[in-house]
């Protein structure tokens, strides 16, 4: 199995602070690799360094063989690495339709304002592209019915949907997806891992920051968990139910063993 | 009956167009010069919807680049002799080469202090065209501009000038109404609405602003240089911070984002005052009045007022 | 010649402390409703005009009771514009804040223009003549205009840390659902702070008569270059805003001397695109007197 995603230590410094220390991790293709971790632990700020929201104060990022560590994120996005907000990043002034049509664009337009300008006939076209490519995905995640909806008055988990979709509609080979079922109520959630493990199934690796530990569990194939920045544990989702380590940070100390001391 | 609309949404501008060609049967001389002066500031304001309209950053230098267009044009036309066609060439370079040096502080700098920045570019322009004297003649201005010739046919009445001025103006209009409806417009309004994502997307926000810079500056110098042949005659007085918000005002009290907005706002704000002569001294005050007025109860300018609105005629009850 | 060179930073420290208090005006309205305010060219003007108009020519007051007079007008005023346009204008999209002010702007432009008529005025006498200091000659008004930029920030400093009114103000301009939340009347606050600003605008529209008269395009290069001092000086600070008065102030009299005269302005205006470029948050950071 090849590595799509390699971090070789890791480290972000903001100011005196280090919220990611050292960390290393390998992502094999055809997995879907989670990275958890308590609040403030350094999970966004390691999934921003990933798509080039910020550069690391040390360490390397590969993907797919390319190192990516000093590209800025849309050369990272054109790569391949598609990712999620864990607040919503859409444009709400516009329709969901076209929320999806900018999210294609790299994928199924030309960047060329002068081939546009001069060739309106492939202007159609890649346009006609682009409104099937949108109405497929849309189609896929359920919400073609909102297509021509602005995303500025949706409910939440609509709104995650088009993030999805948005993502989607870049194809890429690894996705970023920063606390996809948050803010979910249950049978949305159960809908929306569905459609993860379906995009999974077509052929896109993910790499998820999640905090619901149901979640996690059913779909993560590896998992990652960082405290204070740094690495405590790596593992199948069996192994890691049962680390100490984890049990510790993740859900206090009051957890670690059924007699133990109790800290208040 | 929407797909209809929307595959035809160009018609609406038919009429219109009609009307302009007709116009001059109509009207004497000096609605003619005022409508040769509307058909400018819409190429300009055509140019800022991109940038301040449709992409959400400030301008409030357009006069300074309106004013570069036509010293360009104006100073190579008397200079150098050379033919405005010509000079229309050197126009355009300058705009890109505005659109650059523009843009790049857009990438660095947000909010207020892009806009002061745009303003400070104004008026460096105007302080430059003022007191640089044996360059550009100072105060004086610049006097025997040549008109345009077109195939030996010399553009020197008012109604050729202003067929002339409507067929450019109908040509920007349509580029304009192209990248609008375009996955380029899409661009834009994305990075008002969300910068981040935008990179995110897969698309270099820093050229996307600096693109509609570029465009904004490319429309707003012809536009200038327009300006200078059609008048003949320019100084740099003209070329003031008020201008500058005219220009800003027409694409809002229109309605940024699309190509009906800068048409009516240009129409509305080089003509109004003028309808509103008969208030004798109080016409612009009562102009200015309107326009404050509209900024506080029509925010997002006539043509996106929601009656205006394709989906909020379909908009589904409830949910 | 380091006279000349004396002579010129004297000056330039004269007309930066103007600069300084537009950028302080400017930056309690800014802190306050978020608003940047493009009118106060003409709140400027509007003060040196009901100064010079009303009280002096009309009423005929001695000089310091039309001061009283122009601040008490200016003071109305600034609840009226406050109650009507900057309070209903602070949640609305920046571009329609900063149009609705210019716009604000032109109307009282024009008002004055009506009501006063358009010939420029002045007033016999008011801060004319010299004062030396040693070997140096300073106009009076640049004395006048220094001691009443100390005056302003002492009772500015004085109002934003010893008042209840005032301290409401710092926690009004760093957090307004806080505020809110606490119990201050934020609306009624905001009010306060414009009339302060406006206030301050009428102090600097006094002023300067005797360096520009009194027409209506006598504030447009200082209020201008109030905005390059606020954004040099570190936008949002008020200490800022003097210190960038200050550098604007020195900066363009010193590159008046370097390059032509006229070219004064663009020195100040190249300077400040200069500044944004290269350091946007401003000398002083974003330090800031009201944290």
């Amino acid at each position: 199995m090849s590595t799509i995603l390699k971090i070789e230590h890791l480290t972000k410094k903001f100011r005196g602070l280090t919220a990611v220390n050292d960390l290393s991790i390998e992502m094999k293709s055809r997995t879907i690799h989670t990275l958890i971790g308590p609040n403030g632990s350094g999970k966004t700020t390691t999934i921003n360094m990933i798509n080039g929201v910020f550069p690391p104060t040390k360490g390397k990022i590969y993907f797919d063989g390319h190192d990516v560590t000093d590209l800025p994120t849309w050369r990272i996005a054109r790569l391949g690495v598609c990712r999620t907000f864990q607040n919503l990043k859409l444009f709400n002034t516009m329709t969901v339709e076209e929320n999806l049509m900018v999210g294609g664009q790299m994928t199924y337009a030309d960047g060329n304002i002068f081939s546009f300008l001069l060739n309106p006939v492939k202007a159609r076209k890649e346009e006609k592209l682009l409104e099937e490519k949108a109405h497929e995905a849309m189609k896929k995640l359920h919400i073609e019915d909102l297509a021509k909806r602005k995303t500025g008055g949706l409910p939440y988990g609509k709104l995650k949907m088009v993030e999805l979709a948005k993502c989607m509609m870049g194809n890429p080979k690894l996705m970023l997806l920063d606390e996809p079922a948050a803010g979910l109520n249950p049978s949305e959630r159960a809908e929306f891992l569905e459609i993860l493990l379906q995009l999974y199934e077509e052929g896109m690796d993910l790499f998820l920051i999640e905090h619901n530990m149901d979640v996690v569990m059913r779909i993560s194939q590896m998992i990652t968990v960082i405290n204070f920045g740094s690495k405590i544990a790596e593992g199948r989702p069996e192994e890691i139910q049962n680390h100490p380590e984890v049990i510790q940070a993740y859900l206090g100390d009051r957890y670690q063993a059924q007699g133990g001391n109790k800290r208040c | 009956m929407n797909a209809t609309l929307k595959k035809h949404g160009g018609l609406v501008y038919l009429p219109l167009l009609i009307a302009a060609i007709f116009l001059p049967k109509f009207v004497n001389n000096y609605y003619i010069t005022m409508s040769c002066l509307a058909l400018i500031y819409m190429i300009v304001a055509f140019g800022l919807n991109f940038i301040t309209g449709m992409t959400g950053q400030m301008n409030l230098g357009t006069a300074g680049i309106f004013c570069l267009g036509a010293y360009t044009s104006a100073l190579l036309t008397t200079r150098t002799g050379c033919s405005p066609w010509l000079a229309m060439i050197a126009v355009i370079a300058m705009g890109v080469l505005i659109g650059f040096g523009l843009g790049y502080p857009s990438l660095r700098l947000k909010g207020v202090y892009l806009s002061l920045t745009t303003i400070a570019f104004g008026e460096i322009v105007r302080q430059l065209a003022n007191n640089m004297t044996n360059f550009t003649g100072g105060a004086q201005g610049v006097r025997n501009i040549p008109v345009y010739n077109l195939f030996g046919f010399e553009l020197n009445t008012k109604v050729r000038l202003y067929y002339f001025l409507l067929a450019c103006t109908v040509l920007f209009g349509f580029i304009s109404y192209r990248i609008i409806k375009s996955k380029w417009g899409r661009v834009f309004m994305a990075v008002r609405d969300n910068i981040d994502a935008v990179d995110a997307c897969g698309i270099s926000s820093a050229q996307i602003k600096i693109l509609a810079f570029t465009l904004a500056a490319v429309f707003g110098c012809i536009a200038g240089g327009l300006y200078a042949h059609y008048s003949g005659y320019i100084n740099p007085s003209s070329f003031t911070l008020g201008l500058s918000v005219n220009f800003v005002v027409m694409v809002m009290v229109g309605g940024s984002g699309t190509l009906m907005g800068p048409i009516l706002g240009a129409v509305i704000v080089s003509m109004l005052p003028e309808f509103l002569r008969f208030l004798g001294n109080y016409y612009q005050i009562t102009f200015y009045t309107i326009v404050l007025l509209c900024t506080i109860f029509v925010p997002g300018g006539i043509c996106n007022l929601r009656i205006f609105h394709r989906d909020s005629l379909r908009r589904p009850s409830g949910n | 010649m380091v006279r000349i060179v004396l002579q010129l930073v004297i000056s330039g420290i004269a007309m930066g402390f103007v600069y300084g208090l537009v950028g302080i005006e400017y930056t309690l309205i800014w802190n306050s409703t978020g608003l940047l305010n493009f009118s106060h060219e003409r709140i400027i003007m509007l003060g040196a005009y009901v100064f010079v108009g009303s009280m002096i020519t009309k009423i005929g007051m001695g000089v310091i009771p039309g001061i009283a007079g122009a601040l008490l007008f200016i003071a109305l005023f600034a609840v009226l514009v406050a109650l009507v346009i900057f309070i209903p204008l602070r949640n609305m999209s920046r571009m329609c804040a900063i149009m609705a002010t210019v716009m604000l702007g032109n109307i009282i432009n024009e008002g004055v223009r009506l009501y006063y008529g358009p010939e420029a005025m002045t007033v016999k006498g008011f801060l004319n003549g010299i004062v030396r200091i040693g070997s140096l000659v300073v106009a009076k008004a640049y004395v006048a205009i220094i001691i009443a930029a100390f005056v302003i920030l002492g009772l500015l400093t004085f109002f934003m840390k010893k008042t209840k009114t005032g301290k409401a103000m710092r926690c009004v301009s760093s957090n307004k659902t806080a505020s809110a939340l606490m119990g201050i009347d934020v609306q009624q606050n905001m009010v306060i702070t414009i009339m302060i600003s406006f206030l301050i605008c009428c102090v600097i529209g006094v002023m300067v008569i005797p360096l520009y008269s009194v027409n209506q395009s006598m504030a447009s290069m200082i209020s201008l270059k109030g905005f390059a001092a606020g954004v040099i000086g570190g936008f949002g600070s008020l200490p800022g805003a003097i210190v960038g008065g200050l550098i604007v102030g020195v900066i363009e009299n010193i590159g008046g001397m370097i390059f032509p005269s006229t070219f004064k302005d663009v020195v100040a205006f190249v300077f400040l695109i200069l500044m944004l470029l290269l350091r946007p948050s401003g000398v002083m950071g974003k330090k800031s007197v009201t944290k």
